[in-house]
């Protein structure tokens, strides 16, 4: 009955080959479209429909959008082909062939590892860049001169909680009693730093910090990893949900962690104050701590601080300044050291120095007149391709290679077992590091650019906002053109008319713009507000609530928890259940966490409520529904929603005047678990009652 | 190849029932047992709101499948006890069912005596199943399920499982190859399968290249959930009638609607024997590939788990595997003696072989030579 009898390899010929990759790879690229294209859509149409802004560098976006697809594709087929089964074989032999201890300590050094692997941290501290040291020193001190220690305890967390997951899983212990008391403490924690000035920016980083460390690399692996174990563990392996639990675990011990080094740094770090008292000399010996050296120091009170705090810094002798700068023009190597790239120290001279500090390293005004136009007929920075690859292939090698190495490692010298399918399995990690790389790529250049705009102008629907990628200049502006405008109650404004390509336009002229020694009107547009109070803000809490719906669809990591599911479940729970119930408890969080930053809200208000909730509702729910819904928590926070998230958080706060977009990402946790918990109630109720109906 | 003759109980519930089944097992002697997750569907009448969604749909469940090997006389006492520990009787809560295999005598069958059932309400079963057996690519199991569904035929299951055959011998372009598969087990009567069987060819169009298997395996005896469509209300007491009538008449079939009699034309395969194989995580697919070598087609690995109530440590895994090859009578010993060059009782596949009568098949088969 057989077909075929021969046992010797079947070979394909080339056009064969190709024949079968064709149906293969579209259908994983139509796969990624189907996750992707509700993101994209939504963010062009609203940038272009309810903003009417057109998308700058358009063609660059699309490209990035493509190469998203590309990437996920790649990178999804790397994870099911390679990471995970990797991982579940070690799962599965783990126990088997090793003692407790080798299995501790390998779930150590796995947490661990996949921590440092995360590009995660670099996250952060883009998050943290626009919190200033003087407004949150400690927060400042973590995230620069002490980001390595960060992330160090940041991987402990992340190696105890893998090692508690794995303890989980041998002996069956329920999660419950894991999210009750790491949430008590982590609770507390947070209830008390809202009385202090300094602890309530590090409870945001610790939150974010939790929800970061969670990413697509991780998450997948350690899920195969419990899968494996909880198949041959002897306490039962927990049920139908065996193999979920670590991402929880993974998010909370992270926490504690980070809020226990900044605890310990507390009593070193000076108390948040103004810019001014920051730089002033009488508090030097405390401030200088925060600080690597006391140049990068004065670089950094020059570059951020505002011109009183500059003066301050030299004990308010302007003309040590004055000779500071002098010194630093003349200086490449300083200018590089402390402004980053040689250019920026002019650019940042013409922008914020004093006249006097601009003539005194020009020259003449005529001198100054030229460099500032110079300056601005500066054309945007291109883009450079070579940098690009290199940086996101380095990234995605960081993230894969070194892990998939030890997992090998052990496999073969550890437990001393053959690696079946080998071929596949590195073919799935070259996948997903290819997959990872052009990913990367695709979103800097797509969703983040067109992310970052929309959190730029997002804000015009309820204020007006300037729309500062339009910022002008107009040369050898003569103020005798300017004239008068009346308005109905009878205000007079003063007003400009301009002729441009496209034809003629009224401006309002407002005289600070007018730099009289350069003879340059310079001015950034103006737009909204688009509607009216309300409306405004329940348009953007709106927008809020679908980005993160749309975004969080996107998700790789979710997107393999959910297949995941979905397989050990023999798909009697749907992924697309689980994925929109997570979605729609992403959207509603992120909505929720704007209207934070907007009404500036402490956070404590917008976390601990829905905490309460969670904890009555993780009493009442079962266990499968427990893990599941935890760890959805853990997977949202990933590489799309992420800088989406924050560009809108950190555009939105920027315009109101809110110093930190930190706590969206961590209302983005919550939400989405009490919406699985909620739908895991209904379907277990359910389940439950067509039961008893037979047995009525 | 010895053989010793035993009796396979499985035992079908959904989850919410499993833990009963798990104690009665336990209280009846049981010492091990394997298990599978799988996905029980049913239909379900909707009324809609004010219409507007009404129709039949189908609905799906987790549930459990156990199975376990016993001597066949104590096969009766144990079904019988979990059928009233579980409440199978009463439709849409499972049901348990006894196969009558032989084992090869090499198997580790850890026989032992069981306690006999001592309950006072001894059930009726039936003892005119045949078990058909259905392997389709992955995403084909619903529209299976449904069709069955639709034929009256009640709890179709769905496990999962992975393809291994000609895909095995490819280089990594394998991976072009989607080897996710779904296997749907129904019950029928004996009468009935010749009806049935062809249909479920038919929605399959399993004679068609790269479609799929089937098979059907009869003689087994028990208890089956009758229950086909969720939701029925018709008059109060219609659900009762038809109780009643089942019970009269001592089953369901009278409620099924007979198909329509097309002209099928299948070809099919007879006398054959199912060797279904049980081993160890991750050595299926090479004792598949041996058996192969042997002269058997491709077969479908399924992922088991084993529990031990008690007794000695095993070289068993918890995690195990399981693929049923069906092959021709005389392809048997051949078939076996590659598997046991492959080591199929060495400690690392620890493997368990059982025969079971196969009375059809059908796949797709090339043209005649």
């Amino acid at each position: 009955m057989s077909a075929q009898q021969t046992s010797a390899r079947v070979t394909v010929s080339f056009g064969q080959a190709l024949k079968m990759l064709w149906p293969y790879a579209q259908s994983k690229i139509v796969e990624q479209i189907k996750t992707v294209w509700l993101i994209v859509a939504y963010l062009v149409v609203f940038q272009l429909i309810v903003l009417a802004i057109p998308i700058a560098d358009a063609l660059i976006v699309a490209i990035g959008v493509g190469v998203v697809i590309l990437g996920l594709a790649f990178f999804m087929e790397g994870l099911f082909l390679g990471l995970m089964p990797l991982g579940e074989i070690c799962g599965i032999r783990l126990p088997q062939k090793a003692g407790l201890p080798v299995i501790l300590i390998f779930a150590f050094i796995l947490g661990m590892g996949a921590t440092f692997a995360e590009p995660a941290i670099a996250v952060l501290k883009a998050a943290g860049s626009s919190v200033t040291a003087w407004d949150a020193p400690l927060l400042y001190l973590m995230l620069n001169k002490g980001s390595g220690t960060l992330v160090i305890a940041v991987g402990v967390g992340v190696g105890i909680a893998v090692g508690f997951g794995m303890l989980r899983f041998l002996y069956g212990w329920s999660l419950k009693p894991f999210c009750y008391i790491l949430y008590a403490i982590i609770g507390s924690v947070s209830i008390w730093a809202y009385f202090d000035p300094n602890v309530i920016h590090l409870t945001g980083l610790a939150w974010d910090c939790g929800a970061v460390t969670t990413g697509p690399v991780t998450v997948p692996l350690v899920l195969a990893l419990g899968i494996g174990i909880s198949r041959v563990a002897a306490g039962g392996g927990g049920g139908a949900a065996g193999g979920f639990g670590v991402v929880t675990l993974a998010s909370a011990f992270p926490i504690i962690a980070v809020l226990g080094l900044g605890l310990m740094n507390l009593s070193s770090v000076p108390q948040p104050g103004s810019d001014v008292d920051f730089a002033s000399i009488k508090n030097r010996e405390a401030v200088l701590k925060l600080f690597e050296s006391e140049d990068v120091f004065e670089g950094y009170v020059i570059r951020k601080g505002s011109a009183d705090a500059r003066i301050a810094l030299f004990g308010g002798n302007v003309d040590s300044l004055d000779a500071y700068i002098l010194g630093m023009s003349k200086d490449t190597n300083a200018q590089e050291k402390i402004f980053g790239k040689t250019g920026e120290f002019d650019s940042w001279l013409l922008k914020n120095g004093t006249n006097e500090q601009r003539v005194l390293v020009y020259g003449s005004e005529e001198e100054v007149r030229r460099k500032a136009e110079e300056l601005y007929a500066k054309p945007a920075e291109g883009i450079n391709v070579g940098e690009l690859l290199a940086n996101h292939a380095k990234a995605a090698i960081q993230a894969i290679i070194p892990l998939s190495i030890f997992l090998i490692v052990v496999l073969l010298f550890v437990l001393r077992e053959r690696m079946r399918r080998a071929d596949e399995v590195i073919l799935g990690l070259i996948f997903a590091v290819t997959g990872m790389g052009l990913f990367g790529i695709g979103i800097e250049l797509g969703l983040q650019r067109l992310g970052s705009e929309i959190g730029r102008n997002l804000p015009s629907t309820f204020k007006s906002v300037e729309m500062t990628t339009q910022h002008e200049v107009i040369r050898n502006f003569d103020p005798e053109i300017v004239t008068k405008a009346i308005s109905n109650d009878g205000g007079v404004q003063e007003v400009f008319s301009r002729k441009t390509e496209s034809g003629y336009s009224l401006l309002p002229y407002i005289p600070e713009n007018f730099d009289t020694k350069t003879q340059q009107y310079s001015f950034t547009p103006v737009r909204g507000p688009l509607f009216d109070g309300l409306i405004g803000i329940v348009v953007v809490i709106l927008f809020a609530f679908m980005m993160g719906y749309s975004a969080t669809l996107a998700e790789p990591a979710l997107n393999a928890l959910g297949a995941t599911v979905e397989q050990i479940t023999v798909g009697t729970f749907k992924k697309q259940l689980l994925m929109q119930a997570v979605a729609i408890g992403v959207g509603v969080g992120i909505a929720l966490g704007v209207t934070k930053i907007i009404y500036n809200v402490p956070l404590i208000w917008m976390l601990v409520p829905p905490y309460m909730i969670l904890m009555f509702l993780t009493f009442l729910s079962n266990e499968d529904f427990v893990n599941i819904g935890w760890d959805s928590a853990g997977v949202t926070t990933g590489p799309v929603t992420v800088p989406l998230v924050l560009a809108m958080g950190l555009g939105i706060g920027g315009q109101v005047g809110s110093i930190e977009g930190f706590g969206i990402l961590s209302m983005a946790s919550v939400c989405p678990i009490l919406s699985v918990l909620v739908v895991g109630l209904f379907v277990t109720k359910r389940r439950q009652s067509k039961i008893d109906e037979t047995a009525a | 190849m010895e053989k010793v003759d035993a009796a396979l109980i499985t035992c079908s519930v959904y989850n919410s029932v499993a833990d009963t089944a798990k104690a009665t097992m336990r209280e009846f002697g049981i010492k091990d047992y394997h298990h599978q997750p799988s996905r029980a569907t049913k239909l379900h009448r909707k009324d809609g709101i004010w219409g507007i969604g009404s129709g039949v749909a189908l609905e799906e469940e987790p549930a459990t499948r156990f199975m376990f090997y016993v001597p066949r006389e104590s096969a009766d006492g144990i079904l019988q006890a979990l059928i009233s520990a579980c409440s199978l009787q009463i439709p849409g809560r499972g049901s348990a069912v006894c196969e009558e295999v032989e084992i090869a005598a090499e198997s580790s069958w850890n026989q032992h005596p069981l306690k006999s059932y001592e309950g006072s309400n001894n059930i009726p079963m039936r003892s005119d199943f045949s078990t058909i057996v259905c392997t389709v690519q992955k995403g084909q199991g619903n529209h299976i399920a449904r069709s069955a569904l639709d034929l009256g035929v009640p709890m179709p299951q769905v496990t999962a499982g992975e393809g291994t055959g000609l895909r095995d011998k490819l280089s990594v372009i394998r991976v072009t190859v989607p080897a996710e598969k779904e296997v749907i087990s129904v019950m029928v009567s004996a009468q009935e399968s010749d009806e049935i069987f062809p249909a479920l060819v038919a929605a399959g169009r399993i004679n068609e290249l790269g479609a799929g298997f089937i098979y059907e395996s009869p003689g087994a005896r028990g208890v089956i959930n009758d229950m086909v469509v969720r939701g029925q209300h018709h008059s109060a007491s219609m659900e009762q009638l038809i109780a009643a009538v089942d019970e009269m008449k001592g089953s369901a079939d009278w409620r099924r609607r007979p198909i329509s009699a097309e002209s099928q034309g299948f070809r099919y395969l007879n006398d054959l024997v199912g060797m279904v194989l049980v081993c160890n995580e991750g050595m299926a697919s090479e004792l598949v590939i041996a058996a192969m070598e042997g002269g058997a087609g491709g077969a479908t690995i399924g992922k088991q788990a084993y529990s031990q109530i008690e007794g000695e440590q095993t070289d068993i895994s918890p995690a195990r595997e399981s693929a049923e090859l069906i092959v021709g009578k005389n392809q048997v010993d051949g078939i076996y003696d590659a598997l046991l060059s492959a080591g199929l009782y060495g400690s690392e596949s620890a493997g368990f072989i059982a025969l079971k009568n196969v009375s059809v098949a059908c796949t797709h088969l090339s043209a005649p030579r």
